[in-house]
């Protein structure tokens, strides 16, 4: 059971931008929640899903993308062609498609950096360069951001710090994502973290602002009213 | 070589084990039962009550001071076994019940201090009963007709203290904020983030079973125990120290950086 008080519907800014976006893959795989069993999702399924997050936040992500798409290998270009389509037209077919692949992307990167280095290593890590080097820029961005969110709450003018805890999940996951891509790389170096996440968590873990639900509810509502030939109001 | 030395360097662990909390959840991670969204109100109230338990045993380790909750508990045992007595006095036929109710709170209370593993098994079980028992004494009472003016005022100190705990979280979290994303204790952080709301939940929680009244929207989220418990086996809260941590500039620009005018 969700209870959703009414008054959210209301959150009209909320309702202003989703009535202008197209569902990302994020928002759908919270809907998922309740209505599929409850899973552990590795960190690969979560890092498409951070992908997708950081890019409603207006963070580039288009470099990651391009990079994995630019590894020479057919899935992992479908992988990022997948994903592209399914940011930029919301289909559910795109997010089922997307899902299913992004358990792989790792192990995937893996296999093919080791297959591309034993024939030609100078190209193999120019690609893992290509792809580190967005995910570091996307790390700092993400902790400048939330060294100046913190600062917030003192002018009062943060949410909870719930939401900042949840934000510093996500950003654990990147960090493990670019110890994975740098053990890809150098096999010599430190394993990686392990990362995982509860589906039923997810929810609360890309709640950033303390809107997911809002977020959720509105493309819901836009659905709906789609669905019923209804005119949403402005 | 490399692999050896690899497998001789155990990484830290996020919680400590074995112990209450790693028990939890463990049996929550494979119990799929425990699913958020299929649960209904009481069954999540229960879920909270268990990860409470869990969670102030994890905070306990952390060098966090859980006494005032764990008495504010045991005061309002004693309130409740005194009303037991006085409605057995008055030979009312609900003293038995609140009795043998109220024992099973006792024994919660003894093995949380007893902190002993082969007892966890029988612990868990009573901390997933807490929140039914604390609604069944209260139902009896009302029946009963007894004056529970002086219980209510032991439930509400209790409230008023996991709520002071969580503001406290609160303001740890903020301060320490700057020092310890530097550190790296990122996961700790957002532990200590979490943890903040996670008690009001369980405020709320109590609340909700004792009145019905939703003042806190403890059912809203999830709070993965797992997430909860990952302060690090070396964290405790000696860490968040306001002499040798220093504020980000700004922050301390906010909270300090007019005193001196206004002096």
């Amino acid at each position: 059971m969700n209870f959703i008080p009414m008054w959210r519907i209301s959150c009209t800014e909320v309702r202003k931008i989703v009535s202008e976006a197209v569902k990302p893959y994020w928002v759908w795989m919270l809907e998922r929640v309740g209505i599929e069993w409850r899973r552990t999702i590795g960190l690969s399924e979560f890092f498409m899903l951070l992908l997708s997050r950081l890019s409603w936040e207006q963070y580039d992500v288009r470099p990651v993308v391009k990079a994995l798409a630019r590894m020479n290998d057919p899935e992992l270009a479908e992988i990022a062609e997948t994903f592209e389509a399914a940011e930029r037209d919301g289909r559910d077919s795109d997010f089922e498609r997307l899902r299913e692949l992004s358990r792989e992307v790792f192990q995937r990167l893996r296999d093919r950096c080791e297959a591309w280095r034993s024939r030609d290593a100078e190209a193999a890590e120019e690609a893992v360069l290509r792809l580190l080097r967005p995910l570091n820029s996307l790390r700092f961005r993400l902790r400048d951001d939330m060294l100046r969110r913190h600062i917030r709450y003192f002018e009062g003018a943060g949410p909870e710090p719930a939401n900042l805890g949840n934000w510093l999940i996500c950003y654990r996951a990147l960090e493990c994502a670019i110890d994975t891509v740098e053990a890809i790389r150098n096999p010599e170096a430190a394993a990686p973290e392990s990362f995982t996440a509860d589906t039923e968590a997810l929810r609360a873990v890309f709640d950033w602002n303390g809107d997911a639900e809002d977020v959720m509810y509105a493309f819901w509502h836009r659905e709906l009213a789609d669905i019923m030939g209804v005119e949403q109001e402005g | 070589m490399l692999k050896k030395k690899r497998t001789m360097l155990r990484k830290p662990r996020k919680y400590i084990e074995p112990s209450f909390h790693a028990y939890v959840h463990e049996r929550l991670a494979r119990d799929p039962v425990w699913a958020w969204s299929r649960l209904d109100t009481e069954a999540m109230t229960s879920l909270l009550g268990l990860q409470f338990i869990a969670y102030l045993d994890r905070l306990e380790y952390a060098k966090y001071d859980v006494e005032p909750a764990i008495e504010a508990m045991e005061r309002l045992v004693e309130s409740i076994d005194a009303k037991s007595a006085e409605l057995a006095r008055d030979r009312s036929e609900w003293a038995s019940v609140i009795r043998h109710l109220n024992r099973l709170n006792r024994r919660q209370l003894e093995l949380m201090r007893l902190n002993d593993e082969k007892l966890f098994p029988e612990l868990a079980h009573l901390a997933l009963e807490m929140m039914n028992r604390i609604e069944m004494i209260d139902d009896a009472l009302l029946h009963s007709g007894t004056d529970r003016t002086e219980i209510g005022m032991r439930y509400a100190e209790w409230l008023r203290i996991l709520n002071r705990m969580a503001d406290h979280l609160d303001c740890l979290a903020l301060r320490h904020f700057c020092s310890a994303f530097k550190r790296g204790e990122i996961e700790s952080l957002a532990a200590v983030c979490l943890g903040c709301n996670f008690l009001r939940a369980v405020a709320g929680a109590i609340e909700f079973r004792l009145t019905d009244a939703w003042m806190w929207d403890f059912a809203r989220r999830y709070y993965d125990l797992g997430a909860l418990i990952a302060l690090g086996e070396q964290f405790d809260f000696d860490r968040f120290d306001d002499d040798t941590n220093e504020l980000h500039p700004d922050v301390a620009d906010l909270l300090y950086g007019g005193a001196e005018d206004r002096v």
